[in-house]
């Protein structure tokens, strides 16, 4: 192996076109476990973001929903949607979300059906890392049903 | 993309157009929504049916024939649509055709309306009767319809072409060409894939009478196509469930395809704390190997022994520690 391929890319980045289409082949060829896979791949990928995320935290000292903004605020500069904390309830174990300018929701409208599974997986991933609760997708507004907005409520599994 | 998992719902469907008898579905625009000349809807809404023969035929059950347009309301999405004409200047739905008629004995021309006495078209210029007003099988041959055009009531504008405006009773939207849903219809009919997967659900069901029984006898309430809801929000769908009070046991089958193991992990990841078991009906060994790496219990109906693969899951349901799970990372990095 020459030097060149030793060294691991800090970053690599392909199109959106690709992304839905990496996405579409796991749903086609799995169906309703490839939205499974493409659940726990976001949810692995918000769990290291946040770990990543808390280290470079502006204060040592935040309450957990403040983190939590934090954290999703520094997420939707990603560009996947501006998320919006909207209810965080850790009593009532729900946690709800709104998220503007959802770069799922042309596929969403066109489909007729919620193509957020990777945001879904996303946020839920964070909110483990944070509290270490699993959460689990429980209702959403979703432009695929008519929805004005996208807005997706996790609460806490019961095991 | 023929393999394709069909969930319960479509494969509830495909039965349900097999038990119609009908060799070809063919579309047909009604006022509340597009239906399948001949085919019952059932328990099927329309807006489903249009979805699941989409699906269907993408996964290799149905072939699809480009068979019809339909106008789709941009607002309600409803195919229930009516046509006006209006003045292309002020978009004004009041609008009348006006029809040129000429009397060639004596050459005179006009509108239709000049003609119109009463019921009778009668010349102007000669007073001749020339026919029923209403009724053009009546008129003397020496009348011609020589053009027409349209004028706005309102404004007055004269034009030969007017704009077409669609209208959606449904919700009251007005919209045009720019704005319509335009949709093509496609006729179907079943492939000698969905027969077999038909034929084939019937010979499992047969198979799978033992295991039905055996669950029964412990207690289990017994299901064929179960849908779960999984931690995803996604819908699940199996070939058998078993449950009682403390344990969910969910089975799909497989004739040798190693991909169905594959999907059953995808399922099993997202339903958590439930037993997922794959019965192999053709005894692929490679199923068997890939199992053990998955943690999937594979059941091998035919063989002797299955039941004891069913006790051990009900005496002791297994739930590994993740802790103790080594996961492999890229590049030979190991993560605990």
């Amino acid at each position: 192996m020459s030097d060149e391929h030793k060294v691991i890319p800090e970053t690599i980045s392909f199109s959106y076109s690709n992304f839905i289409k990496l996405l579409e082949s796991l749903v086609n060829n799995f169906g309703s476990a490839g939205e499974s896979m493409i659940f726990q791949i976001g949810r692995d990928y918000g769990l290291h973001y946040c770990q990543d995320a808390l280290t470079r935290l502006p204060s040592k000292e935040m309450e957990l929903p403040d983190l939590f903004k934090y954290v999703i605020e520094t997420a939707s500069e990603d560009g996947w949607a501006n998320m919006e904390l909207d209810e965080f309830n850790l009593q009532s174990g729900s946690i709800n979300v709104v998220l503007k300018q959802n770069v799922f929701k042309p596929n969403c409208t066109l489909l007729h059906s919620p193509q957020c599974f990777f945001l879904r997986g996303y946020i839920s991933g964070i909110i483990k890392e944070l509290t270490n609760i699993d959460y689990m997708f429980f209702s959403s507004e979703c432009y695929a049903n008519g929805d004005e907005h996208c807005s997706m409520k996790l609460i806490a599994q019961v095991r | 993309m023929s393999g394709v998992p069909v969930s319960v719902e479509e494969k509830r469907f495909l039965r349900h157009i097999h038990a119609s008898g009908l060799k070809l579905l063919e579309p047909k625009v009604t006022p509340e929504g597009i239906i399948y000349k001949g085919l019952d809807p059932g328990e099927f809404g329309w807006k489903q049916i249009l979805f699941l023969l989409k699906s269907l035929a993408q996964k290799g059950h149905l072939d699809e024939e480009d068979y019809d347009r339909a106008i789709f309301c941009p607002a309600c999405d409803s195919p229930h649509v009516y046509s006006k004409y209006a003045c292309p200047i002020d978009k004004s739905i009041f609008v009348r055709k006006v029809t040129l008629l000429q009397h060639t004995t004596d050459g005179y021309q006009g509108e239709k309306a000049a003609f119109e006495k009463e019921d009778r078209l009668i010349c102007p210029q000669c007073s001749g009767d020339l026919g029923q007003a209403h009724d053009p099988n009546t008129r003397d041959p020496t009348l011609k319809e020589i053009g027409f055009s349209y004028e706005c009531i309102k404004g007055g504008h004269k034009f030969e072409k007017p704009h077409v405006l669609h209208f959606c009773p449904d919700c009251g939207s007005m919209f045009d060409y720019k704005t319509a849903r335009y949709i093509a219809l496609f006729s179907y009919s079943l492939t000698q894939q969905a027969l077999n997967l038909l034929n084939e659900d019937t010979d499992i069901e047969e198979k799978l009478e033992p295991l039905y029984a055996y669950l029964k006898s412990k207690g289990f309430d017994v299901s064929y196509d179960v849908t779960m809801v999984g931690v995803s929000g996604s819908t699940h769908s199996f070939d058998l469930a078993a449950e009682n009070e403390e344990l969910t046991l969910l089975f799909d089958y497989s004739l040798g395809d190693t991909s169905k193991l594959v999907i059953l992990l995808g399922k099993k990841m997202d339903l958590p704390g439930h037993e997922v078991v794959l019965l192999d009906f053709r005894n692929n060994d490679e199923m068997l190997n890939l199992s053990k790496v998955y943690n999937i219990k594979v059941i091998r109906v035919q063989e002797e022994g299955w039941a004891l693969v069913i006790d051990s899951l009900i005496t002791k349901p297994e739930e590994p520690s993740k802790k103790n799970l080594t996961r492999r990372g890229l590049w030979g990095r190991k993560r605990e």
